[in-house]
């Protein structure tokens, strides 16, 4: 029963409107009525059941929340919608050029540690964010269009390639804080 | 006819701040929170629990009172302790007057009284106990009738703190109907009366912990967005920097180490405490030290110049969690409306204008520190007894829920700040062709943090069909609850093969494991250890054993001649000791060298493995194609 909360498409847990180009404030506004409505703590009265269904439904929403605030869930829940899911586990196969950049900017990462250059490490490490960044304004870009187009199902795929690069990117950047944070 | 009126009405929900330092107990009545006061007048109840030989136990003021005449068996600061191991605690406990021991075969640490070992619950369940009936005698109802409690912990209290906080709730004979993190709590005291939309951070710097949240109030809604802090971090720390300095200096004019008395340790606990809290106020304060047995008479004056010196590092030490904490919320703290000081050691005045330096303005310190978060904790009693309906507390997780991968990684499925209730799912595989069985373990924390990241528990997902390793689709479940009490699942989805465990922390006990660990206390111990540890070795070996044989074809085109002969020849062994040493009665130290050994040898085909899957992933192939 909770997996299929868990699967649900997170636009319509929250009541909204799909689009990527999705404003803060009505994610916002959408994330405190669905908790005022939801939250196990506003029905003291519910028995064990009614209570474990709030829980259930709460969670739901704080997941559907968390995955729309962040840009890559979201293009990833309007790709399920379109009936074209990225697949799992494929990022780094889809983008070969983008993993031969980023083990070169991770191997400078590990040189400049080696070398104790924290200046060099810094360099790369903003380059990386650099990347990222434009990785994500491109993939607004992409889904801007695509929407304006009106969102048809038969190109949805063509924008996998770019979600693709900035997840890729995204993890990278991630792998590489934890490790300069370790090191 | 006013009895059975009054017997009809529901019981008031405690809302109890268990602090390190005091304990204070509040009830939510006619549309406010009210701290109720003890029988002298005072708030606060000193958490100090002392065990006169053959008399009942003392809490409180009266516990206080023979901390220097008895220092061995009288408790402060229980708070440090609950859910830990006495390695956990490390440089702490040197500096506590009583002794702290682990528990028999267990990371669990008690503090042993001399004629026996009391937990951390037990001590603490008597702080609540003593809350309860400070309740019952100010409201003027009978004790059994009060049951249920909101109780609330540091925000970065762990699970295994949080588990043992309820299991001293019990011991009280009380519910935790809910655990609130206490700067939440600060922050429904804080909002109580507030309209309209407002950031704040809560500054909560209290006698053992610190803790920084930062919240969005909107509308009686209050939302965490982020937490962060350190449960080793405190007031007391201020006292210990003072007493390390006044000892080093004595013992330095005298050669004595006052330090390695229990009652001098207590003293000058007390008196360090009584000059930072005049320093508080006073440009200086007088350090008097006598102990005529030991032909000391010490006495120095302290400047609040040179005392800020010694906490600068702690207090700079809260700034950089708070700007952790900030960055985790996306904010800067010029977004920030408001700064809200909570805990007794807010007071310091370092503290204060470090949060002012930090934060660009003068911070909101018009709260009582002391007593906001019971307030707050009345306030969520007032939520839960259906009292106060339009208020709604939205809280997160403060630490990383995850699972400790094969490779000894962590594949985190509840990042920290996630809001709870939350739900995650993950899915893995086996590591081994025709493994049938996957064991998980359970882990919280900040990998990158070693000292935070603790296994929670356990368990073993069994009746996987036999396929070659990497085919089986197992799906692992975490759910949050809002109380933060988590509970996991795994399912094999081509077999259906299910498991489910409700996490229980290798700090908790129940009160028969007490009793029983006491029993057989120094029998079972040492052999259980070594039983793991054989058996853990014995595991580790095996998968490596069996990943090196699986890719002997490929090191044996790719590797150099004397890594090759190496390899073999630590393998050979390895399947010589697997052979030799069985599972219950081996060497775990024979099979540890051998393991070490293949571990090294095999570095040079790892690489050469690595290589592969890299080049192929360039290529743009699938990497299952490769092997």
């Amino acid at each position: 029963m909770t997996a299929a909360v868990a699967d649900e498409d997170p636009f319509r847990v929250l009541g909204l409107q799909p689009s990527y180009a999705l404003a803060p404030e009505a994610l916002r506004s959408a994330l405190l009525r669905e908790s005022l409505r939801w939250h196990p703590d506003r029905l003291p009265a519910a028995g064990a059941q009614g209570r474990q269904e709030a829980e259930d439904r709460m969670a739901a929403v704080n997941q559907a929340h968390a995955q729309l605030a962040d840009p890559i869930g979201r293009a990833e829940a309007l790709l399920a919608r379109a009936g074209a899911p990225m697949p799992r586990g494929t990022d780094h196969v889809s983008c070969p050029g983008a993993l031969l950049a980023m083990m070169e900017l991770k191997e400078e990462i590990a040189d400049g540690r080696a070398a104790g250059d924290a200046a060099r490490m810094a360099a790369a490490a903003r380059n990386l964010a650099e990347q990222e960044r434009r990785s994500l304004g491109e993939l607004a870009a992409a889904f801007a269009a695509w929407e304006a187009a009106g969102a048809p199902p038969d190109k949805a795929r063509e924008l996998h390639a770019r979600l693709a690069e900035a997840t890729y990117l995204r993890r990278t950047a991630q792998d590489l804080a934890r490790g300069v944070a370790a090191a | 006819m006013e009895l059975p009126l009054v017997q009809a009405q529901p019981a008031p929900i405690l809302g109890i701040d268990l602090g390190t330092t005091f304990s204070l107990v509040a009830v939510f009545e006619n549309g406010r929170p009210r701290v109720l006061p003890g029988a002298n007048g005072d708030p606060l109840l000193p958490s100090v629990v002392s065990f006169p030989a053959g008399a009942p136990p003392l809490v409180g003021r009266e516990a206080l009172a023979r901390t220097s005449l008895d220092p061995a068996r009288t408790v402060h600061s229980v708070k440090r302790l609950v859910g830990r191991s006495a390695a956990d605690l490390g440089p702490d406990l040197a500096s506590l007057p009583y002794r702290v021991v682990d528990a028999p075969g267990r990371a669990l640490a008690m503090v042993d009284l001399g004629d026996r070992l009391a937990s951390p619950q037990e001590i603490s369940g008597l702080v609540l106990k003593a809350c309860r009936q400070r309740a019952a005698r100010a409201l003027g109802v009978p004790e059994e009738r009060l049951t249920r409690a909101v109780v609330t912990v540091p925000a970065y209290f762990d699970d295994a703190q949080r588990q043992a906080t309820r299991e001293a709730a019990r011991l009280a004979g009380l519910e935790v109907v809910r655990m609130v993190n206490e700067p939440t709590a600060a922050a429904l005291a804080y909002g109580l009366d507030r309209q309209g939309a407002s950031r704040v951070a809560v500054y909560d710097l209290g006698g053992g912990t610190f803790d920084l949240s930062v919240l969005e109030l909107q509308d009686g809604v209050y939302r965490v967005l982020s937490t962060c802090g350190d449960t080793r971090l405190g007031g007391d720390d201020f006292d210990r920097a003072i007493v390390e300095r006044m000892a080093g200096e004595i013992r330095a004019k005298t050669g004595r180490d006052v330090l390695e008395d229990a009652g001098a340790r207590a003293a000058l606990r007390m008196i360090a405490e009584a000059v930072k809290r005049r320093l508080s106020g006073a440009e200086e304060a007088e350090f008097v030290y006598h102990d005529p047995a030991a032909g000391i008479a010490w006495r120095r004056s302290i400047g609040v110049i040179e005392f800020q010196n010694w906490i600068a590092p702690l207090v700079q030490r809260t700034l950089d969690l708070g700007a952790r904490a900030l960055a985790d919320a996306g904010l800067k703290p010029e977004d920030l409306d408001e700064v809200v000081l909570v805990g007794g050691s807010s007071r310091v005045p370092l503290v204060k204008a470090a949060v002012r330096g930090w934060f660009g303005r003068a911070p909101h310190d018009r709260l009582d520190p002391d007593q906001v978060v019971a307030l707050g904790a009345a306030v969520q009693a007032g939520v839960l007894g259906g009292q106060l309906q339009g208020t709604l507390l939205l809280d997160v997780t403060p630490l990383s829920l995850g699972i400790e991968t094969a490779e000894g990684g962590v594949a985190r499925l509840i990042p920290r700040n996630s809001a709870i209730p939350a739900v995650a799912q993950e899915g893995f595989t086996t590591f081994v062709d025709g493994q049938t069985a996957v064991k998980f373990t359970v882990v919280q924390g900040e990998r990158e943090m070693g000292r935070d990241n603790r296994a929670l528990g356990e368990f073993t997902l069994r009746g996987i069909p036999p396929l070659p390793a990497g085919m089986p689709r197992i799906q692992v479940k975490f759910t949050l609850d809002a109380d933060g009490v988590l509970r996991v699942s795994a399912r094999e989805e081509k077999s259906g093969a299910a498991t489910q465990i409700l996490v229980q922390p290798k700090h908790g006990l129940t009160d028969e494991e007490v009793e029983r660990m006491l029993r057989d206390a120094w029998t079972h111990g040492e052999t259980d250890l070594r039983a793991r540890r054989l058996a853990d070795v014995r595991a580790k070996l095996e998968i490596v054993a069996r990943a090196v044989e699986k890719n002997l074809g490929v090191a044996r085109k790719a590797l150099e001649r004397r890594a090759l002969i190496r390899l073999e020849e630590a393998w050979e062994d390895a399947a010589d000791a697997l052979a030799e040493e069985p599972a219950e009665t081996g060497d775990p130290d024979r099979l540890k060298g051998i393991l070490d050994e293949l571990e090294e040898a095999s570095h040079p085909l790892a690489e050469e493995l690595m290589n592969r899957v890299a080049a192929a992933a360039v290529r743009g192939k699938r990497v299952e194609e490769l092997s």
